[in-house]
């Protein structure tokens, strides 16, 4: 242990290092002077034999240095060598450790990921989806509950808040992509123009819905996520602002989400307004889930 | 004539060391004046080796020193020889006894 006391009481060991070649030199000039040198000669002899203090006291800790070292060394050696002198022994130790590593590696992310950080949407913990339900129906899901909602109801629901910060909605459809060579399904998804915002992550490429986008006249756009980008159109950087028939429409794709988004389950994102005179029209809009966020305090 | 006398310390100066230490706790500057007076002058340890050495020595558990007051009411720095370093010390010794053995052997090779 004596280099843990060393490398907590550095100035202690070199103030001693300094009175012990200090007293060496005395004890010359003080051998000179009783075999009859005058003082001052004395000193002079004694500095010039020791042949410069600092440099002494520099070979002193490069000495102690120096055996750390060694010592580390050779350590290093014995545990090599008697690791490959026992191979079964250094091979089971090795699968141990290597085995030990790895399981908490994969415990460690897991739980990471499940636990702590689930979702990577802001301030999740204060989300909640509400349910209607009838006084009957007061236990688990079931007949009489319902989490889905007409639009009007919707409506209603989001004018008369008064206890939470924004409320979104959404609803997932399959939307058929035509590139002139064929056609293809999606999930996509409705989501309010809020929806993005309201779980505050940006997206990797371009921007995400504004109120801009529902309104009546606006032109129609579209978001995709991280995978359909990557499988479908290779990853490619110059594909924002790139028109795209979709259910027969042609939409322009303005934002890309990043990989670990995956807000409202779909692979496709529309702005959702509140009067698609379409979706009105057929009366049959649900809204699958209402993901709320309280107030603050 | 300096040099070589250097040059013959480097090997041998631990082991000096070591055998004057052996005789009782004594201080740095005592050690260099007792191998030069032993050797009848003809060692001279300079300091930029002594002190080294010492701490060296110390380090590898060969020496254990103690802060003690010297006749003249000074405090200094005193060693004494660790039971490693009996040990390294007689290994040495035998060491040295074969080593100059077999050199004066060779030497005293007639032509």
């Amino acid at each position: 242990m004596g280099w843990l006391r060393r490398l907590f009481q550095k100035p202690l060991t070199e103030k001693r290092l300094d009175s012990e070649l200090r007293f060496h030199l005395e004890q010359r000039v003080r051998d000179y002077v009783a075999s009859g040198m005058n003082p001052e000669e004395a000193r002079r002899r004694a500095n010039l034999a020791f042949g410069g203090l600092e440099q002494v006291k520099q070979d002193c800790r490069e000495a102690r240095k120096e055996s750390h070292v060694e010592d580390f060394l050779r350590d290093l050696q014995y545990a090599l060598r008697s690791l490959a002198k026992d191979r079964r022994f250094a091979l089971i130790a090795i699968f141990a450790l290597a085995l030990g590593i790895g399981a908490t590696t994969v415990m460690f992310s897991v739980i990471y990921n499940v636990v702590f950080d689930p979702f990577p949407y802001r301030d999740f913990q204060h989300s909640v989806v509400f349910e209607m339900r009838d006084l009957a129906s007061t236990g688990g899901k079931g007949e009489g509950a319902r989490d889905h909602y007409t639009i009007p109801e919707f409506l209603a629901i989001r004018q008369q808040n008064h206890v939470f910060e924004d409320i979104v909605g959404n609803y997932q459809l399959n939307v058929l992509y035509s590139d002139g060579k064929g056609t293809r399904r999606f999930l996509g998804g409705y989501t309010t123009a809020n929806g993005f915002d309201f779980l505050g992550v940006p997206p990797i490429l371009g921007r995400v819905f504004s109120p801009e986008d529902v309104k009546q006249d606006a032109p129609l756009v579209f978001m995709m996520n991280y995978r359909l980008w990557q499988t479908e159109f290779n990853g490619d950087l110059k594909i924002l602002g790139k028109a795209f028939f979709l259910n027969g429409k042609s939409r322009t794709l303005v934002g890309i989400m990043p990989q670990r988004f995956n807000g409202y389950g779909s692979s496709l994102w529309f702005p959702l307004g509140f009067y698609p005179r379409d979706l009105l029209a057929r009366g049959h809009a649900e809204w699958h889930r209402d993901p709320q966020r309280r107030l603050a305090g | 004539m300096e040099q070589e006398k250097t040059e013959l310390l480097k090997g041998t100066l631990d082991m000096l060391i070591l055998k004057v230490v052996a005789f009782g706790p004594i201080h740095g500057y005592a050690i260099s004046q007792r191998i030069q007076q032993i050797s009848r002058d003809f060692f001279q340890v300079p300091e930029g080796s002594l002190y080294p050495a010492l701490y060296r020595l110390e380090d590898r558990g060969l020496l254990q020193a103690k802060w003690e007051e010297t006749e003249t009411g000074r405090e200094a720095k005193f060693y004494t020889l660790t039971r490693a370093g009996r040990k390294r010390l007689s290994m040495e010794m035998a060491n040295w006894g074969r080593l100059s053995e077999a050199v004066a052997l060779i030497l005293s090779t007639a032509e």
